[in-house]
């Protein structure tokens, strides 16, 4: 299972955010996308989740075309972008509920992964008495649900293979980050990939990963 | 294999329609205050509020549905919910079908409950207050179908609110000329069959293709 892209490129607004992306990810890596603001992080990052089509050359699955193979692509993803995709009036464990049965979790499942994020004693308050942080802490939770197969019916090797995520480490404290690097850690680990943006560096994150700058890409 | 998707996204509508009843309950209120309105701005006479009773009804209703349709996609989309439905492609069509339907319990269910009361307020003979609901039950699913595929269509764009009314309202047309007619019809005392069957056709018609429209119209959206 391999992602790769071939000579990506997207321009927004008439000028080029980036051109001749060709980067090949395979089982257990992590790609690092790097870049100053409005380099065209977010944009790439939307490109490989599928939910931007505008770009030129090609991102191949396992050797398809991602359009191609939407439907058997978007199993493999578990894409957490920019907006929280929380609902307010919920909370914490409904939210994430949803998301634990859409691939085959249960609620313990949901209950285990909320207190893995430390979340103990606000697991069932609206996500608007949240905090930023807990905000965030719940939509990362997603990553420490164990996936099932849905067309199966059992437990089998994580069906999403592939994590990409935008900025997951903002508005994170010490603890929260150490839960997200553990289960980004035990996913490479079993074999899965990642794409990650920050603008911070990846010093702290003492994970074996590649980089691709996208401020080197433009220069 | 989405059987249990939708079983959560049918539990999570009806859970987020009752956390925010306020907001789901406004175009029903909108509908209650036009009609009581309209005895006081007119006056009390019978005959001639019996006259224009169904127009008014069905012109209330539908403006109604076109203010409860702006928030269909909206918040989903703002807080980024969107982006996830799109990335369930096997589940898609039946969140987006709970939705709707879920919208419509919340909105055209209370209007054609409110309706008799309102029939009566408006002097329409007690005779034509079943076929009203009845009408009104038929209308609104396809006003609920319809303002989904407006909303869908102008969810990218920051200020869609002119543009949905442009969009939705002349599809809202047949609905408001059948439905109408049909309850005048009753108010004369016959049964208007071809105007519930017509309106039945349009439920089954939009219900056919605005699934469709939708899912085209969130991806434009979430793409631009």
């Amino acid at each position: 299972m391999t992602l790769s892209l071939q000579s990506v490129a997207c321009e927004k607004g008439g000028f080029v955010l980036f051109s001749n992306i060709t980067q090949t990810l395979t089982a257990g890596e992590l790609l690092f996308v790097a870049g100053d603001n409005g380099s065209g992080k977010t944009t790439l990052l939307r490109i490989l989740a599928g939910l931007n089509s505008s770009y030129e050359g090609c991102v191949y699955w396992s050797g398809s075309d991602i359009r191609t193979v939407w439907s058997l692509y978007a199993q493999s993803l578990l894409y957490l972008g920019h907006q929280p995709a929380l609902k307010a009036r919920l909370t914490a464990r409904e939210n994430l509920l949803w998301y634990a049965q859409c691939v085959g979790a249960n609620a313990n499942d949901v209950t285990a992964a909320l207190l893995g994020m430390g979340l103990r004693g606000r697991v069932d308050l609206p996500v608007y008495q949240l905090s930023a942080g807990q905000q965030r802490r719940v939509v990362l939770a997603r990553l420490l649900l164990p996936a099932h197969s849905l067309s199966t019916g059992h437990q089998q090797a994580r069906p999403q293979k592939l994590w990409i995520l935008d900025e997951p480490f903002t508005a994170l404290d010490a603890q929260g980050f150490a839960a997200v690097f553990m289960a980004l850690r035990m996913h490479l680990a079993n074999g899965g990939m990642a794409v990650v943006t920050s603008h911070h560096g990846m010093e702290k994150i003492a994970l074996p990963h590649r980089t691709l700058s996208l401020t080197e890409v433009n220069a | 294999m989405s059987a249990p998707i939708r079983k959560a996204t049918l539990k999570r509508e009806w859970q987020m329609a009752w956390r925010n009843v306020s907001d789901v309950i406004n175009p029903v209120a909108f509908f209650l205050i036009v009609i009581t309105l309209v005895p006081l701005g007119i006056g009390a006479n019978k005959t001639q509020l019996a006259a224009i009773a169904p127009g008014m009804l069905w012109v209330a209703a539908l403006l109604a549905c076109l203010l409860s349709a702006d928030l269909l996609f909206r918040r989903e989309f703002d807080d980024g919910t969107l982006e996830q439905y799109l990335l369930l492609p096997h589940a898609l069509y039946g969140i987006l079908w709970i939705k709707i339907a879920v919208h419509w319990l919340f909105f055209g269910l209370p209007l054609v409950l409110v309706s008799p009361l309102l029939g009566l307020m408006l002097s329409l003979p007690s005779s034509a207050l079943l076929v009203l609901m009845l009408a009104l039950c038929l209308g609104t699913m396809s006003l609920s179908l319809i303002g989904a595929m407006g909303a869908a269509l102008t969810v990218g764009l920051r200020r869609g609110g002119l543009l949905l009314a442009v969009i939705a309202l002349p599809l809202y047309i047949p609905v408001l000329i059948f439905g109408a007619s049909a309850t005048a019809q009753a108010a004369d005392g016959f049964f208007p069959a071809g105007q519930l069957m017509l309106l039945a056709a349009l439920v089954l018609f939009t219900l056919g293709f605005a699934p469709l429209v939708v899912i085209a119209g969130l991806k434009i959206g979430i793409e631009s």
